[in-house]
């Protein structure tokens, strides 16, 4: 009786404690699935989705990678993040859509990223930030420029940079000061041409009434834009803003010079490009047409940068060759807000993530980080940095290095 | 109530259109030699071209050499990538011994086409390069300028259609070409070797493109895509023009340059692209070996 009596109870511990692994086991199980809890592993995995080929503008997405991988080596040097080491997933955006957000899907499900940089052209940066609402990771973008990216009010993602209504805002104040009252665009077909356009001529009617804006639009693939800047040439605007991505803008700038149309208007880029290379690219297709050669930016040699990104901007200059632009910088600061929320947090969970850096307040490189957060529908300042000043900055000499061009306006 | 055409405006979109159908022309020579003669389809044609840009590019400026030797350099350029292509690649699908040899040449001529914009990328960097002008200065005319370099190219663009034209008419090398282009068999059976003329025009044709990319590097400059233009316009060339005629590829040049210009210009760019395709299109449906190709003749 006794016998039976132990063999009873060692069968019903026997089978409480394997109740207990069970539960246990299928409890990690069930949140390792829904990612309610990260798996502690021995890296950090930052994605990097980002143009590398083409016909993507695979000039920039080199430059992107570059500050990814310079991050990555100087974070494991200092010995990583919470002790872990930081590696990079690197996948090629390409111009598919489709393409880029399997591609998220795979690095979030799969390769188990913490954050995202790199998605560019903004044909697949909105795609790709929509799409983190079903593989959530907290991204960073910098200049895609379409508003819809943050008007959309994504849970996870980031703009530490601009957008075409704000930049068109800020290039209207030069073209007020200017006293324009005539200005054609010139516009490459896509999002951000088109966006940049339409915000520019929106913008305008309310700031600027008596502005009259013309605009002709041409492929982004186009070599020869003769047909256009002649016609834009017969509209007779006091200045040009060419919206369009490298190479396309820097050829339209040769044949503008070539057409003879600088007797009769000034150019004006529409984003920085000159500063992409240091000027090389500028000095080399202009000559000396290119003195006297102005463009929009959102940095200038008589700002400060942040002793935060000294060490930063010394480790670009020597992989690269050249200083790092102002939205090479904006890709730092995200990946120092990342290893900032990783590390004040001690999460990797995006939503922790994303409430901490929707209230983060630190220093950038080129100005504080404070996110706003405007819930009015549409409106574009939804986690969104706006500590920036737009100058004009103009090339005085030949072969002169971007950091020694002279600030035209703001007026020093 | 419709705007009047500005006389004016016309007559610079005319003149632009002229130079835009010689330079086009240019781009489309090689590629009209390649399916003129040996009917094979070069998806690499392109990186021929932007390999011929880049040689020039080195040339005039790492080594510092004048513009007018880079040109003889950026054609070997081509010529010996061609070749090398045509032996690794094309040669075999005159064998009859490969299933498919149109798609073989076209899938294998792609894959060599994203190789090498790629490699170009790793060796030669993203951004844009371009070469002090061959003749500096532009022809100033009452509205506005024409640089040197564009007349030069379209000189060059003429040059070279009429060299070829000649040489294919008048010379027993080029009569034996045209042999080859109308009956390969039959050039074979009267003692013609086709496998080398196939190779010498297959090179001949890289060089054509890769001199077109040299002439024209100082106008647009050189990237690693830069080769898409030309070919895609090369093949809308030779489909308008006509398969195998050399005075089609001008023809079909001055057509795709005057209509990209005029409707560009007087309407909007994207009438200019659309005004192309539909050209293509109808040339494709009503007489779909081009404006003065040959019909092909098989044994």
């Amino acid at each position: 009786m006794k016998k039976v009596a132990v063999n009873a109870l060692t069968k019903s511990v026997a089978a409480i404690i394997a109740a207990l692994i069970a539960i246990s086991a299928a409890t990690v199980g069930v949140l390792l699935l829904y990612g309610g809890f990260q798996a502690t592993s021995e890296t950090i995995k930052l994605g990097v989705l980002t143009p590398l080929s083409a016909p993507a503008d695979f000039t920039s997405g080199k430059l992107i990678l570059s500050v990814a991988e310079i991050f990555r080596d100087y974070v494991n040097e200092k010995g990583g993040i919470k002790s872990r080491r930081v590696e990079l997933v690197v996948e090629d955006q390409t111009l598919d859509p489709a393409k880029a957000v399997a591609s998220l899907q795979r690095m979030v499900t799969e390769k188990r990223i913490v954050g995202l940089i790199g998605p560019w052209e903004s044909l697949i940066a909105l795609p790709v930030a929509r799409a983190t609402n079903d593989y959530p990771t907290i991204m960073f973008v910098t200049y895609s420029w379409a508003d819809a990216i943050t008007a959309d009010k994504p849970k996870y993602v980031f703009r530490v940079g601009v957008y075409n209504s704000l930049f068109a805002a800020h290039l209207l104040e030069y073209v007020k000061w200017r006293g324009y009252k005539h200005v054609a665009v010139l516009t490459e077909q896509s999002p951000y041409g088109l966006g940049f356009r339409d915000a520019m001529i929106s913008l305008a009617r309310e700031r600027l009434p008596e502005l009259q804006i013309s605009s002709v639009e041409a492929p982004q693939d186009k070599v020869d834009f003769s047909a256009e800047l002649l016609k834009i040439k017969d509209l007779k605007p006091q200045l040009l803003v060419v919206a369009f991505n490298l190479p396309a803008i820097a050829q339209i700038n040769k044949q503008f010079y070539e057409l003879g149309l600088d007797k009769q208007m000034e150019i004006i880029q529409g984003h920085d490009w000159p500063a992409w290379d240091g000027g090389k690219t500028w000095w080399e297709t202009l000559g000396e047409k290119g003195v006297g050669g102005r463009y929009p930016t959102y940095y200038s040699p008589n700002m400060k940068i942040s002793p935060a990104c000294e060490d930063f901007r010394r480790l670009y200059k020597e992989k690269t060759g050249a200083e790092p632009v102002h939205w090479i910088f904006w890709y730092w600061d995200s990946l120092r807000i990342l290893q900032k929320a990783i590390e004040d947090t001690g999460s990797t969970d995006p939503n922790v993530l994303a409430s901490y850096i929707e209230k983060i307040d630190m220093e950038g490189c080129t100005g504080r980080i404070r996110f706003v957060n405007d819930p009015t529908p549409g409106s574009p300042m939804w986690h969104q940095w706006m500590e920036m000043t737009q100058f004009v900055m103009e090339f005085t000499e030949l072969n002169q290095p971007v950091e020694k061009t002279k600030q035209i306006y703001p007026p020093p | 109530m419709s705007t009047p055409v500005n006389p004016t405006l016309f007559f610079e979109f005319f003149i632009v259109g002229l130079i835009l159908a010689s330079i086009y022309s240019l781009m489309a020579t090689g590629l009209t030699l390649i399916y003129s003669i040996l009917r094979v389809v070069n998806f690499a044609y392109g990186e021929i071209y932007m390999l011929g840009g880049y040689a020039f590019y080195f040339m005039t400026t790492l080594f510092g050499a004048p513009p007018i030797l880079g040109l003889p350099v950026a054609a070997l350029t081509g010529f010996a990538a061609s070749l090398l292509l045509e032996r690794l690649l094309v040669k075999d699908i005159y064998n009859r011994n490969i299933d498919r040899p149109t798609e073989y040449v076209v899938l294998g001529t792609f894959a060599v086409t994203i190789f090498l914009q790629n490699f170009a990328i790793l060796l030669f960097g993203p951004f844009l390069k371009t070469t002090p002008p061959l003749v500096e200065g532009k022809l100033s005319l009452p509205t506005f300028s024409i640089s040197y370099d564009r007349i030069i190219a379209m000189i060059v663009a003429l040059t070279t259609l009429a060299s070829l034209y000649l040489f294919i008419k008048k010379t027993w090398a080029g009569r034996a070409w045209l042999a080859v282009a109308q009956n390969r068999e039959g050039a074979k059976i009267i003692g013609i070797n086709v496998e080398r003329v196939g190779m010498v025009s297959f090179g001949v044709a890289g060089a054509l493109g890769a001199l077109a990319g040299g002439v024209l590097t100082p106008v647009y400059g050189v990237y690693p895509t830069v080769g898409t233009t030309p070919l895609v316009i090369g093949f809308v060339i030779i489909v308008i023009g006509g398969l195998g005629s050399i005075k089609g590829s001008l023809i079909g040049g001055v057509i795709v340059g005057l209509v990209q210009s005029l409707i560009s210009g007087l309407a909007a760019p994207v009438y200019g692209e659309m005004a192309l395709w539909i050209i293509l299109l109808l040339c494709l449906l009503v007489r779909p070996s081009g404006l003065f190709g040959e019909r092909i003749r098989e044994v």
